[in-house]
């Protein structure tokens, strides 16, 4: 126990944490139907980079340099939900279904 | 105060597993909210208080009831099912296992072999309150990809106004 | 001025144009247009005339290549044929044809408006006679044979187009077709003839022809076994039989009177016919290089003269009778070429063509008010149409040769010739004794027609009391054409001296003296030959005065007074009457005999030929062969090209599009678990560095 608490507040813990993330991010983007789930897998994606970012920032620089690109990536983050959410709106109102899997050819 | 780091951790990944493995798409939101918060609480454990704070700001008021909202939209609440349709799921499966293992063998080794800060560097990198020197660095040095994502963001508004129109 | 002149044919076609596209969009159908394109031309032409009047000769010409032909030059003898040069003559003949056609043109066209008011098709009507105008006003200013023949085939378009104006009547239509396929014939042989002549001399200009004949050119060519010039004179000929409704072509010419009474008088009377006329005597110096030509186009003038004013005696129909003496006339016109007296030929084709358009409106007139050609049930209109009365009056003692009238001067001036060629040339007697017969019985159907029409009773009360005189735009070009009736118009010597010297203008005759010095053909006649014709032509006089006199009289004592029954006439002809009535037979000749026997037969055999020997052997033949080289072309094309190649290609192309096929779902998680894969790898070589 004592041996995880000491992990966890280490480098490797917050990589595991980001790595377990990730992974469970691509596997929500891959199996989600639902255009609005791959989003949800898409902002866990991110989070885990944004993690990523901010415990090197902390353990190998002892700069800031980290937290800003990883607030740059919250707010890049932020747009493209706006935007993808305006999309499946937008394809909602098109289809009448926000499966992803009808989005498959270009063209109305 | 390593066993509040550790309980976040926990939560943020179980969240995450939800997120990844409810069919109802409504918990999933839910959960995702959770993993949101977890990883706040581990940035503020990271020395980075003003990300913390952001991350719950966008991430949790803003992005999550967005999607919450999408799906309220979408799909008549007490009609539809809200169950998704999955696709089979075992190569996804494979793949994010294998993601993640490579991913975290690859970062560790990589981390085994540089030189870290020392713990007491650490220790004073995280005491140190964050905001006026993000906000330094925001309008110096980075005031470039600054002003690059504001009119990233002004033009995603406009672009979600447009695209959400009525017809 | 011979650019200018070019305007004359353009105006109608202009307005032919106009008319066919916008006709039924313009105001009152667009007849103006047509009938002011022609007055255009008529205003054009009228310069001309008056420098042929003043200066006593006209000669322009204009020229453009139309096509040049490139690599004749090498073959010698057809060095000069190389360009096609096509352009504008205008001569005195030309300037003389001119004003007629422009002003009969004229006057008919004015006259249309009043007779062809409210029929179906109105603007059409105006757009046919436009396009005609401009074919007939083409072909006499045309310099060559070639633009001739191109005018003088639009102009049997048109009359095509106008005898079947009435579509609606069956009659109207065989009529049409008629028409075309008995004037085709003539113009085939015509066509032929340009080639001869373009082969011979190697020009169809008609200055370069004169300049080349007079220079004695073509006398040794022979074709087709013939002396060349017979040849082509012969073909020429023909073509004039099948235009001018000559023998035996003529069938084609009453039949044409089904169309609209307008078109009889521009097209059956005063223009078109007489194109074939005008084609003669253009080639005249031709005809008369061959030698042999000459008398058969007499003795063809002259049976057709006959032969039609037989038939016309025996006609009910008003526009048949002048259809008949329309061809009789003509063949006055012929015989008078065929026997040399050229210019009075012309003149009579002159002449001809303003009496006859004066009688053919005039019985439109009629036609128009009695609604009726059946001239027995006419009778008695002489006081509802005066006008028309006496127009139709005085263009009856022109052409039936009363002194006085053109037609007088000019007829009597034939027979003249006629009586001095048979003097000189011993035995050819039935050319002056056909013409003169002629001259009587024309003088005795054409008062019987005027007296069955105009006098007597009326034999139709009905008809006879809505009769009534036509609007001013009718009348008006019957007192024109009425006017030009008399002979002062023509004047000119009539052989005799006292008379001459009561006509004060010979313009005529010195315009006819100019053109025959340019054709080669100047009169050069010896003191025995000038005695001769001067002697026939006093005798001429006396006989025509005499024969004309006789008709009227007959004329007069049996449809006037009623002295003379009709019926007596016609027992004491016996057999003849039937054979008048049914025109000798011809259409039943030619459609009974000839076309079902003859050419029905020869075609039933061309047919069982076709099938059975080009057909079976030589189609069929071929294709056979054909068939086996193809099959086994075909095999090798199967098997090695289409099935190894060309499947091949496509197979291999189609299994890798298959194959790449699979990745381009166009899903997008399709896509993404490939992009994970690719991560996938990246970092396994990762870990493989680092370890």
């Amino acid at each position: 126990m004592n041996h995880l608490m000491q992990f966890s507040s280490s480098l490797q813990g917050y990589l595991a944490v980001g790595a377990m993330l990730f992974s469970l991010g691509i596997f929500c983007v891959l199996t989600r139907k639902n255009a609005i789930g791959i989003l949800l897998g898409i902002e866990l994606i991110l989070n885990a980079a944004a993690i990523n970012f901010v415990a090197f920032s902390k353990f190998r620089t002892g700069l800031i340099d980290g937290q800003i690109v990883a607030l740059f990536i919250m707010l890049i983050a932020a747009a493209e939900a706006a935007v993808a959410l305006a999309v499946i709106l937008r394809f909602y109102r098109l289809k009448q279904t926000i499966d992803a899997d009808e989005a498959s050819i270009m063209r109305n | 105060m390593n066993k509040v780091l550790l309980l976040a951790e926990i939560l943020t990944v179980a969240s995450a597993l939800v997120v990844g493995f409810h069919p109802n798409i409504l918990y999933a939101s839910v959960f995702l909210l959770f993993t949101f918060c977890g990883v706040a609480v581990m940035f503020l454990y990271a020395g980075a208080d003003f990300l913390a704070g952001a991350q719950i700001i966008i991430y949790v008021g803003g992005v999550t009831i967005l999607i919450l909202f999408a799906i309220m939209l979408t799909q008549w609440l007490y009609k539809i099912k809200l169950a998704d349709l999955r696709n089979k799921m075992i190569l996804p499966a494979i793949l994010s296992v294998a993601v993640a293992v490579f991913l975290y063998r690859a970062l560790h080794q990589m981390v085994a072999t540089l030189p870290l800060q020392t713990p007491e560097a650490l220790e004073k990198f995280t005491s140190t309150p964050k905001t006026a020197l993000m906000g330094h660095a925001l309008l110096g040095s980075y005031l470039l990809p600054f002003e690059a994502i504001t009119i990233l963001l002004l033009g995603a508004m406009v672009g979600a106004v447009w695209l959400a129109r009525p017809e | 001025m011979a650019q200018q002149a070019l305007l004359i044919a353009l105006f109608p076609l202009c307005a032919f144009v106009i008319q066919a596209l916008f006709g039924k969009k313009l105001p009152r159908h667009g007849d103006f247009v047509s009938v002011l394109a022609i007055f255009g031309s008529f205003v054009v032409a009228v310069p001309i005339f008056t420098k042929l009047l003043t200066q006593g000769h006209v000669f322009e010409t204009f020229q453009v290549t139309w096509m040049a032909l490139p690599g004749v030059e090498a073959s010698g003898k057809l060095n000069s044929a190389a360009n096609i040069v096509i352009g504008v003559l205008i001569n005195n003949l030309t300037a003389i044809m001119l004003i007629m056609v422009t002003l009969c043109a004229s006057l008919i066209h004015l006259f249309s408006v009043g007779y062809m008011h409210g029929e179906e098709r109105y603007h059409l009507f105006f757009a046919y006679i436009s396009l005609f105008s401009a074919g007939m006003l083409g072909l006499v200013l045309s310099d060559n044979l070639l633009t001739f023949f191109m005018c003088w085939e639009l102009m049997g378009l048109c009359s095509y187009l106008l005898i079947g104006f009435y579509y609606k009547k069956p009659s109207a239509i065989n009529a049409s077709i008629k028409a075309f396929m008995t004037t085709r014939v003539g113009d085939t042989m015509f066509f032929l003839g340009i080639a001869a002549l373009y082969y011979v001399f190697g020009t169809s200009n008609f200055m370069e022809l004169y300049k080349a004949l007079q220079q004695g050119a073509g006398h040794d060519v022979m074709i087709a076994g013939f002396p060349a010039l017979t040849f082509i004179g012969f073909m020429v000929l023909m073509g004039t039989i099948g235009k001018s409704a000559q023998f035996p072509l003529h069938v084609w010419l009453p039949d044409a009177m089904e169309g609209p009474t307008p078109v009889s008088a521009l097209i059956h009377a005063a223009t078109m016919v007489a194109a074939g006329v005008f084609l003669l005597i253009r080639m005249f110096p031709l005809l008369e290089a061959s030698h042999t030509i000459l008398p058969i186009v007499a003795y063809i003038g002259a049976i057709t003269a006959f032969l039609a004013a037989l038939i016309a005696i025996v006609q009910v129909d008003i526009k048949k009778v002048l259809a008949y003496s329309t061809i009789s006339q003509l063949g006055y016109m012929v015989m008078g070429v065929g026997v040399g007296a050229f210019a009075p030929g012309f003149m009579h084709l002159i002449t001809h063509a303003c009496f006859k358009a004066c009688l053919f409106l005039c019985s439109g007139s009629v036609i128009h008010s009695v609604h009726t050609q059946d001239m027995r049930e006419m009778g008695g209109l002489k006081s509802k149409m005066p006008i028309t009365f006496a127009t139709m009056f005085i263009a009856t003692l022109a052409i039936s040769g009363v002194p006085g009238f053109s037609g007088f001067v000019s007829k009597d001036r034939i027979l003249g010739g006629a009586l001095a060629y048979s003097m000189e040339h011993q035995g050819h007697y039935l050319i002056p004794l056909l013409g003169f017969a002629t001259a009587g019985i024309t003088a005795f159907y054409m008062f019987r027609m005027i007296y069955m029409t105009f006098f007597g009773h009326a034999r139709d009360e009905h008809k006879h009391h809505h009769a009534h005189e036509q609007p001013v735009t009718m009348t008006i070009p019957l007192m024109i054409l009425a006017c030009l009736s008399f002979a002062i118009v023509f004047a000119g010597p009539t052989g005799i001296e006292s008379i001459d010297h009561m006509m004060p203008v010979k313009w005529f005759d010195h315009a006819l003296e100019g053109a025959q010095h340019e054709m080669g053909i100047a009169e050069h006649l010896s003191p025995e030959a000038e005695a001769i014709h001067h002697h026939a032509h006093g005798l001429a006089l006396i006989l025509s005065l005499a024969v004309a006199g006789l008709g009227i009289f007959i004329s007069s004592i049996t449809y006037l007074k009623h002295i003379l029954k009709a019926e007596t006439l016609k027992k004491m002809a016996g057999p003849v009457y039937p054979l008048l009535w049914n025109k000798y037979f011809f259409d039943e000749f030619y459609i009974g005999i000839l076309i079902q026997k003859g050419l029905l037969k020869f075609n039933h055999f061309l047919a069982v030929f076709d099938d059975k020997v080009i057909d079976r052997i030589c189609v069929d033949g071929w294709r056979d062969i054909t068939m086996g080289v193809k099959s086994i072309i075909g095999r090798f094309d199967d098997v090695v090209v289409d099935r190894i190649m060309v499947d091949g290609t496509a197979d291999v192309t189609a299994g890798g599009g298959w194959v790449l096929r699979q990745f381009q779902t166009g899903k997008v998680q399709h896509y993404l678990v490939l992009t994970v894969m690719v991560i996938i790898v990246a970092l396994f070589y990762a870990n493989l560095g680092l370890k």
